[in-house]
């Protein structure tokens, strides 16, 4: 219980690692995706680019460039070394509709997502709840509350966000190791209860 | 969905991507730059107003990447005071930002997406420079990896004559075991780049590759049950 692996503290894997897991941390800018993966992972948080390429609808600027163009997106991700076989690394995920193939990569191969929700920007997340749900994939609710924000029930959320009622909303300071690992311990007790069912 | 809410809120808002209040948001990310696709290469185009987030310290575009050191912004996950100077080019660089780790602020000015991806428009003279790095190759034959394919460097003597990039990566990848996504952050090039390299490596027979959980094993109850038990035993 609670020893690290050896090589938490690495840059490496162990070598034993044998699967990867992931898990999609989402929200709108500015919701906390980026502290809530530092304060979880064992390594620095890295950070990426992805290329994407998006339908051409609104981009008439780009002359001459017909149907698709590409550009990149950053991303930053952690990583949690889990047992000698398994390590999960948390992707954040920038929260734009139009970034359809950077979604596409990111949840192919997730377990489930994490969004990260401001209850005094609530509207904000709508358009990201609706691409987890577009793409499928299971997730819960994690509402930031810091020392000052008054916390609102969450029957009021449910019915904001138009959550299923077996959607879990669990609430986390993501500066906070033992509160952002709850959180996630929320999504995966809850992955396992959909798995449940839908294997029985 | 049984509710009305959000549907409704959206359907009343003038654009659901785009929320008026969100600095990441309003266009200023159009028209993208299209930095590393060949077959669609083309400068980008005029770029519309400027973002009404202005970043307060000097981002590159995301189109002007070059082979190391682009990442200005990497690594800098608490705000914006924390930049790192760009890397020259060389030996990898394996950590992000000493420190960085810590648990952070609140993070009110959460330093990715857009805003940051977006930078400054304008800077863009380099655009086709990762491809050089794969030698104009396209993405064709990378598909064996994905984000957390974790890869190795095999027990093989490399040849004299391989490219840099490789060689950097061979490098990196001769300490131990790495997910896909850490090479690209490590080696600060973009995701596809990287999986170029390493599919020619791969294939050359340089790399030992981990392939990630099969599509049928994901909502499998015991990956499931062994993700719960490690993040209990962790942090519980």
């Amino acid at each position: 219980m609670g020893s690290r692996p050896a090589s938490a503290d690495g840059v490496y894997l162990d070598d034993a690692v044998k699967t990867a897991a992931k898990i999609l941390v989402v929200g709108h800018f500015a919701v906390g995706k980026t502290t809530f993966i530092g304060t979880m992972s064992e390594i620095p948080p890295l950070r990426t680019e992805e290329q994407m390429t998006q339908a051409g609808a609104h981009l008439d600027d780009l002359k001459g460039v017909p149907d698709k163009t590409t550009t990149t997106v950053a991303m930053d991700f952690g990583r949690i070394t889990l047992s000698e076989k398994l390590v999960l690394y948390l992707f954040g995920t920038p929260g734009q509709e139009r970034f359809v193939q950077v979604w596409e990569d990111m949840t192919r191969g997730a377990l489930g997502a994490l969004v990260l929700v401001d209850p005094e920007r609530l509207k904000e997340s709508f358009p990201i709840i609706d691409l987890v749900e577009q793409y499928g994939l299971p997730y819960a609710i994690s509402v930031n509350h810091f020392d000052d924000t008054p916390i609102r029930p969450d029957s009021e959320l449910r019915e904001a966000l138009d959550l299923l009622p077996e959607t879990p909303i669990v609430t986390c300071d993501a500066r906070d190791q033992k509160s952002s690992a709850d959180a996630l311990i929320t999504l995966v007790r809850y992955l396992q209860t959909r798995t449940a069912r839908s294997t029985t | 969905m049984n509710g009305f809410r959000r549907r409704n809120q959206r359907a009343d808002s003038s654009g659901p991507s785009e929320p008026a209040e969100s600095p990441e948001q309003g266009g200023s990310f159009d028209p993208p730059p299209a930095p590393f696709d060949p077959a669609s290469f083309d400068p980008p185009g005029p770029f519309e107003s400027p973002a009404p987030f202005a970043p307060p310290a000097p981002f590159e575009a995301p189109g002007s990447f070059e082979a190391t050191g682009s990442f200005e912004a990497g690594g800098s996950f608490e705000g914006f005071e924390s930049f790192e100077p760009p890397v020259p080019p060389g030996p990898f660089e394996p950590f992000g930002v000493p420190g960085a780790v810590e648990p952070a602020t609140p993070a009110p000015d959460e330093p990715l997406d857009l805003a940051e991806a977006a930078g400054s428009p304008g800077e863009s003279p380099e655009l086709v420079r990762p491809y050089v790095i794969t030698n104009g190759r396209g993405l064709e034959g990378t598909e064996k990896f994905n984000l957390i394919t974790l890869v190795t460097a095999a027990d093989r003597p490399r040849p004299a004559h391989l490219d840099p990039e490789k060689h950097r990566l061979l490098d990196l990848c001769g300490g131990g075991m790495l997910s896909v996504a850490e090479i690209a952050g490590h080696m600060r090039l973009p995701i596809g780049i990287v999986k170029v390299l390493l599919s020619d490596l791969s294939t050359e027979g340089y790399l030992v590759v981990r392939p990630p959980v099969p599509r049928a094993q994901l909502a499998d109850v015991s990956l499931l049950q062994e993700v719960l038990d490690g993040l209990q035993a962790r942090f519980g």
